[in-house]
């Protein structure tokens, strides 16, 4: 699982659904989730909130040109990669932070990965999940 | 019947002697989990519930009546207490039929309501056969009903089902759920399983160093995140296996064991028997109707 800090942005809702945007480190990404301010404490702009995605969720670009409806595109450095014989741990690193991307070893041999490599980090915007950092000491 | 207590008493372990306090109010027909380490004064604080120990200080209401009191000398001897008990090793009298057994328990004999547990646990075909000619589950099956044949304010059940097979105790949780919805007993159940907990009770009161820690329903205690994915599940984990850069965990959700896939670089590592919750997202989960409701060909 892959753990990084932001604070809340803004709040989208529509009925019972909220589209959160976080600010991490200057780079704006976005979560969705069921549920709403009313009822979420946590959910309050300027708020410190952790987004969680799995590594598998992350999808790497490389030389990415052109339009694509990913909101959270977060340009990373390749800093190893550990291959086995089906699938690769991609680890990258965003603003100092470590984020891994699990996909196949045949796209990561397609995109010839290499340690220093830039590249982008995708992840859906429902696949991050929020969550209130521990010991945030509010909302309790 | 409502219990009230607040006891203090020095337990004597493998470990040296340390001093067991706890101050609880469990509601008329709650169902509570007692939860903890082993040798953490679960049992001795149904024992002392039932009278089997005394506490060295303080008091213990039952239904508003007292049964223990250090401070005027009351202490009501076990037979008057009104408590079911069910032990691991279920204790029955091997000399005496399944019915002798339950008769016995009776302080007057109630031959319609050793009937009623009789049909209720399924032991009529078994009420003249003695224990040891019957399974560990019926067995169990008998201590039970044994347990409510005096008709019981409180039910007091420590691990009685940790020594059973996973069918046997999941027919034997139904029987409890059965037992509870017909005449709601209060009833306390030591337990470390985490399905049967979450099956049976409503409420958890976990005891670390001698002490209450957490008290509160199964999902906030075990289940206690601030995760916003709505599909989140406590489970146990059964087996971690090394395949390619993943490890693959098999967990046990429910009766069911399940297997989730886990990059393995990550800095918590898991072992069998680690506790772990399960998240998803509401957006995730691959949703197939499996019923044909009759619109067009089955």
């Amino acid at each position: 699982m892959n753990t990084l800090r932001g604070k809340i942005s803004e709040l989208t809702t529509s009925g019972n659904m909220t589209l959160v945007g976080v600010g991490v480190g200057g780079t704006r990404m976005t979560a969705v989730m069921i549920g709403t301010p009313e009822k979420v404490p946590y959910l309050r702009i300027s708020g410190d909130v952790e987004l969680l995605f799995n590594e598998s969720a992350v999808s790497i670009g490389k030389m990415i040109e052109g339009q694509l409806s990913l909101n959270n595109q977060l340009d990373c450095t390749v800093e190893r990669l550990v291959m086995g014989e089906i699938l690769t741990q991609v680890i990258l690193s965003f603003k100092g932070e470590h984020l891994t991307s699990l996909i196949t070893t045949m796209s990561a041999k397609r995109l010839d990965l290499k340690a220093g490599d830039c590249v982008t980090a995708f992840i859906k915007t429902n696949e991050v999940m929020l969550k209130e950092p521990d010991g945030a000491g509010n909302g309790d | 019947m409502e219990i009230e207590l607040s006891v203090r008493k020095k337990l004597f372990t493998a470990t040296g002697e340390f001093p067991f306090a706890a101050d609880l109010s469990i509601g008329s027909g709650e169902m509570v989990s007692f939860f903890g380490p082993s040798g953490v004064g679960k049992t001795t604080m149904l024992r002392i519930i039932a009278g089997l120990t005394d506490a060295d200080d303080g008091f213990l209401r039952v239904g508003g009546e007292t049964w223990f009191d250090s401070a005027d000398g009351t202490n009501l001897p076990p037979r008057r207490r009104k408590v079911g008990f069910v032990f691991q090793d279920y204790a029955l009298f091997p000399n005496m039929s399944v019915r002798e057994n339950l008769r016995f328990a009776q302080p007057k004999a109630d031959r319609r309501h050793v009937d009623e547990l009789l049909d209720i646990f399924g032991l009529s075909n078994l009420q003249h056969r003695k224990p040891g000619f019957l399974s560990g589950g019926q067995n169990q099956r008998v201590a039970m009903a044994r347990a409510l044949a005096r008709k019981p304010d409180l039910l007091l059940l420590d691990e009685p089902l940790s020594a059973l097979d996973m069918e046997m105790r999941s027919t034997l949780q139904d029987e409890i759920l059965e037992v509870h919805r017909l005449w709601g007993i209060t009833t306390i159940l030591v337990s470390h399983d985490l399905p049967e907990i979450f099956k049976l009770c409503s409420r958890v009161i976990e005891f670390r160093d001698g002490r209450v820690v957490d008290d509160g329903n199964p999902y906030d205690i075990f289940g206690r995140s601030r995760i916003s994915g709505k599909l989140q599940f406590v489970s146990e984990v059964l087996k971690v296996e090394k395949e390619d850069t993943v490890d693959v965990l098999t967990l046990l959700i429910g009766n069911s064991p399940v297997k989730i896939a886990v990059c393995n670089n990550r800095q918590e590592t898991f072992v069998p028997g680690d506790r772990a919750l399960v998240v998803s997202k509401a957006f995730n989960p691959i949703i197939q109707k499996l019923n044909s409701n009759g619109k067009g060909g089955n």
